[in-house]
């Protein structure tokens, strides 16, 4: 055990809580769906969008819960916050840009604009905030080269609302194994690992 | 310190539990007792324990409050804290320096 991993654990703490993205990615799809061209109608619709909000809420609170009794909390320092406001602004002004530039470039193009910019605007957010890990590199760098492969021709106006479906799940996925690594990095702070690594004592 | 002088490793901060308690605090502004205890993995005697020590040698400042109907207490170090675990781990970089050196001579 070495005083960066200490250092690490409680630093990136917040950052790596991966559970938040399961509400989030719920977010996403719903907002895909809702902005479907051929989205669906009716009462049956209107229940699908109101219980995934339903389950966003209720996710919320649960998760909150959960990280606060199980893992606890941390107030993380005025350089940390910095460095969180700068990865937020970076994810929303390259999403801002990739969105422009599917709308404006390539309204009915045989790519998507769209999903790479969320893909590259998900790998500047954790590579200012902990650093990229293998799981988003392989995860949102896949995502950004399929977003750039001709393959989403024929879509119409629904092609972005259809990839953010996908890149709902994905942000759960690549949240949850945040959430092992966090998982991971509480168990490597531990002083029984610290005492067997010969520091101390 | 010099290369050259002695070594005195503060008993205090060095103790492998109370290291990890002050080098985690050292990366941010506050932890609860309950972050504490999940990441170094004490029993909660045992973190109160080595928390009311650090308190009393002006390492570590505790505030007790109420989170809704649920006690909370919350731990930062001074600026006593951080100086002293910062000059620790520069005495263990420093004595591991020297651990080199000498194998490799």
């Amino acid at each position: 055990m070495e005083r960066r991993h200490l250092e690490a654990a409680a630093a990136n703490y917040p950052y790596l809580q991966g559970l938040w993205t399961i509400p989030l990615g719920i977010g996403v799809i719903l907002a895909g769906i809702s902005n479907l061209q051929s989205r669906p109608t009716g009462i049956g619709a209107m229940a699908l969008i109101l219980g995934g909000l339903a389950i966003a809420g209720a996710a919320l609170l649960m998760i909150g819960r959960y990280y606060r009794d199980h893992y606890g909390t941390v107030t993380p320092t005025r350089d940390r916050y910095i460095r969180q406001a700068v990865a937020i602004v970076a994810w929303i002004a390259i999403l801002f840009i990739g969105a422009n530039q599917a709308l404006f470039w390539s309204p009915d193009g045989p790519q998507c604009i769209y999903a790479s910019a969320f893909a590259l605007a998900t790998l500047a957010y954790y590579a200012i905030l902990v650093g990229l890990r293998p799981h988003h590199v392989i995860i949102w760098g896949a995502v950004f080269v399929a977003g750039l492969l001709p393959i989403w021709g024929g879509l119409g106006a629904d092609r972005d609302p259809l990839a953010m479906i996908p890149l709902g799940l994905l942000a759960m996925l690549s949240g949850v194994l945040d959430q092992r690594l966090l998982a991971r990095s509480f168990r490597q702070s531990g002083t029984e690992q610290l005492e067997a690594s010969g520091v101390g004592g | 310190m010099s290369e050259g002088s002695e070594l005195v490793l503060d008993r205090l901060i060095h103790e492998p539990a109370r290291l990890a308690i002050l080098t985690m605090l050292s990366s941010v502004a506050t932890a609860d007792f309950v972050f504490l205890q999940r990441s170094t993995g004490l029993t909660q005697g045992n973190l109160s324990s080595h928390l009311t020590k650090l308190e009393k040698a002006g390492l570590v400042r505790i505030e007790k409050s109420f989170v809704g109907k649920r006690p909370n207490t919350n731990v930062a170090l001074t600026s006593t804290g951080k100086e002293r675990i910062a000059s620790h781990w520069d005495q263990l970089d420093q004595l591991k320096r020297r651990a080199g050196a000498s194998s490799g001579a």
